[in-house]
């Protein structure tokens, strides 16, 4: 065998370079589209009025929860834990799953934000530490992963969310990213050059200027996605290599796949293309690599110096191995440890209805957006996007600590003091690919009862009137509700507020505004909600409420 | 790029510092700037117009020529600032907000009378902010007039004003547009509301200041507004009392009556104490009136008032 061969002699790396029309530019270009693509349909996650309408649309045309529903691996942990066919994601992701047994792990090469992401980090920062050595010591990590994800959605725990690459990356956008790209245009903003004269820096359709957002969890998202990044120290692609549940199943499903890496016996076996491989995929033998972790990249097409490598269709057998060599003992141990986690997330003292619905162990801050599924079915189908989050027009909704117990972690809760369900909304249903929240109708809001506000007469401003010594004036809350829920009665010849229970659908409006600090004295609790009922219930339990106006 | 050393790399890490710091980053300008809105009235302040009439843009428009014009408040290239109450995700049927025909036809004879620039501006309460704006039809109806509408919700929006009369306040913070212009017209909507009765136009000035909460913690709401009342002093008050809320106020929906009412004035107290009694309530009676009597803002007494009907 040839190990080398004469550099100088030959011209093909100047003929390379000045040639642009090639596989791998085709694919940076896309991948940078793709990427164009993801932030775009982020940042249009957002609220905009349309005053023909006369209702909140989002301004993309292009389904704005695209990269979730096209992600087979969350439509199937969402549809097998929930026990239901989610038809976006099924319609979506079939495309994706198609082409993957085709072309394998094209989506991973090609599509995935992250996946772009992390080329981009590794170009810019780890140049000079590109690992040579193909390295696949814990490439079968991720299939355990898979495993694991896969058993705890069979026994009905949806644990795919914390692995996926979509939901890593946009979570890291929604809780890290953007409030602090916000708040950095903000300060900004502060400048009269800025404000006066270049006021779309700070805020236009995508940048709305009118709530700036915090999240909690947000240096946990961060951590993770600067940990997926980072890891391109040890080697190149080293999540997508190593630990990415979706390019598993990706790999699992490129079994028969027809687009392969052929190599022409015009090889010499010089070993150049190994190290530009991303993935490690190619063998000891440069003519073989293993298909199932191969993402389509072309490094090895365009570094090739006799021109013997090609990526092409073919149905020839030879020259790859897409065997998957996993330990039974330890793919048993993986599938064991999903069920665990499933079946011990369930029996956590979680703030669920407990399998008895009368006994509600339910925590009084576990207030869920308006259409949400019944809790049991909400958790189990929720896929954690963040994309709730981001429209809220608020603020309000943010990812649940311990609201909703282990099992409903980074589920959205409304938390009213940071931001109210605002009346004139319902894109929280619109964004979500899993439907975890219903759709709806804003004039159904009246109906949607997502909690109920409780009065704290002991910090109320109204309910402690000295009328000798204080002339305080507030009912705020009162003045603010939006569907006349809250209301004021003489008692005492002071105008006190009351609740009326049928009317609050606890948007929280009234939580928000109190101006008690640090606690509001009207607060919204989760004993009023109803998602347990069907609209046509609610309605009617609305229509029984006794108070005339 | 080449590589940093230590003293570049320091230097950088400093002037990105001074760059936030330029930009603001701390958001706050020096307390007390000045008192906001204390030019001489152009108008004459015992006198009030009161047009009445189907059409509001018409009653806008006869109030305020009735008063005396635009043209005497207004120089050429002016920046105008109108300040309508738009703070709720209300169709404009339902009169929890100013009247759109009434803040639109304000808007043209700014621009008739040679104003430069007019801003259509409140912190609303609502949110999203931008969909209350639509949805109430301010908006919409202003910028098709040519005025810019905005939704002042940051902290960055309002600046401190001192307030040298003040009983409750001694400062607090004004919309920084209002203490830049060279004209202010608070144009409120009479009706309802819980906390103080009425809400007329000093009521109407709760919404120049960012931290209205403040005022409900306080000892009393009524002498907060007659305090910023006096302070931040509206160049001309044109009260919209189309159609006025009755009841369930401020943001309704509730019963509503249509008055077909544009009232003008500049002197603030008298302008309430006409909007009172529409509802057939004695001025007297809203907290704060009484409280702005007392301060010398205005005239409560109708009858030193001359009430000029156009």
């Amino acid at each position: 065998m040839v190990h080398s061969i004469n550099m100088a002699d030959n011209n093909w790396k100047a003929s390379r370079r000045t040639k642009l029309l090639t596989v791998r530019n085709l694919r940076r270009t896309t991948q940078v589209l793709c990427f164009v693509g993801f932030v775009y349909l982020f940042l249009a996650t957002v609220h905009r009025f349309d005053t023909n309408l006369n209702r909140p649309v989002l301004p993309s045309r292009a389904p704005i929860d695209t990269f979730f529903r096209i992600d087979p691996l969350l439509g199937l942990s969402a549809m097998l834990s929930a026990r239901r066919v989610i038809e976006v994601m099924l319609v979506y992701a079939l495309p994706v799953v198609l082409l993957s047994i085709v072309a394998g792990r094209f989506f991973c090469g090609w599509i995935c934000p992250l996946g772009t992401a992390i080329d981009a980090t590794s170009t810019i920062f780890f140049r000079n530490r590109r690992a040579a050595e193909p390295n696949r010591h814990f490439a079968n990590v991720k299939y355990y992963v898979l495993a694991a994800i896969i058993t705890a959605a069979v026994f009905g725990g949806q644990i795919a969310y914390f692995l996926d690459p979509i939901t890593i990356i946009t979570r890291a956008f929604t809780f890290s990213i953007y409030p602090v790209a916000q708040l950095t245009g903000r300060s900004f903003g502060h400048s009269e050059f800025i404000s006066e004269r270049l006021p779309f820096l700070i805020s236009n359709t995508y940048l709305p200027n009118d709530v700036l957002y915090y999240y909690r969890l947000n240096f946990v998202a961060a951590a993770m996605l600067i940990g997926v990044l980072g890891a391109e120290v040890i080697s190149r692609r080293f999540w997508c290599r190593n630990l990415c549940p979706l390019g598993a199943m990706l790999g699992v499903m490129s079994r028969f796949s027809v687009v392969r890496r052929l190599v022409a016996n015009t090889c010499v076996a010089c070993p150049m293309c190994m190290p530009k491989c991303k993935m490690g995929a190619i063998l000891d033998n440069p003519t073989q690599y293993q298909a199932n972790e191969c993402i389509y990249c072309y490094n090895c097409t365009q570094t090739c110096p006799t021109l013997s490598t090609r990526i092409v269709p073919t149905i020839r057998k030879e020259g790859y191995r897409s065997t998957l060599d996993l330990s039974r003992r330890r793919t048993v141990l993986a599938m064991g440890a999903g069920a665990l986690v499933a079946v011990m997330a369930r029996t956590n003292i979680a703030a669920k209805t407990a399998v008895d619905s009368k006994i509600k162990v339910s925590d009084a801050g576990l207030i869920r957006p308006p259409g949400s599924l019944p809790e049991e079915e909400f958790v189990d189908r929720c896929i954690r996007c963040s994309e709730c989050m981001k429209v809220c027009p608020t603020g309000g909704l943010q990812p649940a600590l311990t609201e909703a117990g282990l099992e409903g972690l980074w589920t959205p809760v409304l938390v009213p003091r940071i931001g109210e369900c605002a009346q004139n909304c319902n894109l929280c249903s619109q964004v979500c690919s899993s439907q975890a929240i219903q759709r709806f109708e804003i004039d159904e809001k009246p109906h949607i009862y997502i909690g109920t506000a409780a009065i704290d007469r002991s910090l109320c401003i109204m309910w402690n009137f000295d009328e000798c010594k204080s002339s305080k004036r507030c009912l705020v809350c009162d003045e603010c509700c939006s569907y006349r829920a809250v209301y004021w009665q003489y008692v005492d010849d002071i105008k006190r507020p009351f609740i009326d229970e049928h009317k609050c659908v606890g948007c929280g409006i009234c939580e928000n505004k109190c101006p008690i600090q640090p606690i509001s004295a009207i607060r919204v609790f989760s004993y009023g909600d109803q998602r347990h009922k069907t609209r046509e219930e609610q309605k009617a339990f609305y229509e029984s409420g006794q108070r005339k106006e | 790029m080449g590589k940093l050393n230590r003293r570049e790399f320091i230097a950088g890490i400093a002037g990105l510092g001074a760059a936030f710091l330029a930009g603001g980053c701390s958001g706050k300008e020096a307390a007390d700037v000045r008192p906001a809105t204390n030019r001489p009235p152009k108008f004459d302040p015992k006198t009030l117009a009161v047009a009445k009439g189907d059409d509001p843009a018409k009653n806008t428009r006869g109030a305020i020529n009735a008063l005396g014009g635009l043209g005497k408040l207004i120089r050429k290239g002016d920046f105008v600032v109108v300040k309508p109450n738009m703070a709720w995700n209300r169709a404009p049927t339902q009169a929890a907000t100013t009247n759109p025909e009434v803040i639109a036809e304000i808007v043209r004879l700014c621009f008739a009378a040679g104003a430069g620039k007019v801003l259509v501006i409140d912190h609303i309460i609502d949110r999203p902010a931008e969909t209350v704006l639509s949805f109430n039809g301010i908006g919409p109806a202003a910028e098709k007039a040519g005025a810019k509408a905005v939704a002042a919700q940051n902290e960055s929006d309002y600046r401190s004003v001192s307030i040298p009369q003040g009983k409750m306040l001694k400062s607090d913070t004004c919309l920084k547009d209002i203490l830049k212009a060279d004209v202010f017209i608070n144009v409120p909507i009479a009706k309802d509301h819980g906390a103080t009765r009425l809400t007329l136009g000093m009521k109407n000035l709760m919404g120049c200041n960012y931290d209205r909460q403040a005022w409900h913690r306080s000892s009393s709401l009524d002498q907060c507004i007659a305090d910023y009342a006096s302070a931040i002093r509206p160049d001309l008050v044109v009260l919209d009392a189309t159609r006025i809320l009755l009841d369930n106020g401020p943001k309704g929906p509730g019963k509503t009556k249509d008055v077909n009412q544009v009232i003008a004035g500049v002197d603030q107290v008298a302008v309430d104490a006409y909007g009172a009694r529409l509802f057939g309530i004695k001025p007297s009676d809203i907290g704060y009136i009484k409280c702005a009597a007392a301060m010398g803002i205005g005239e409560i007494d109708l009858s030193k008032i001359v009430i000029k009907s156009a």
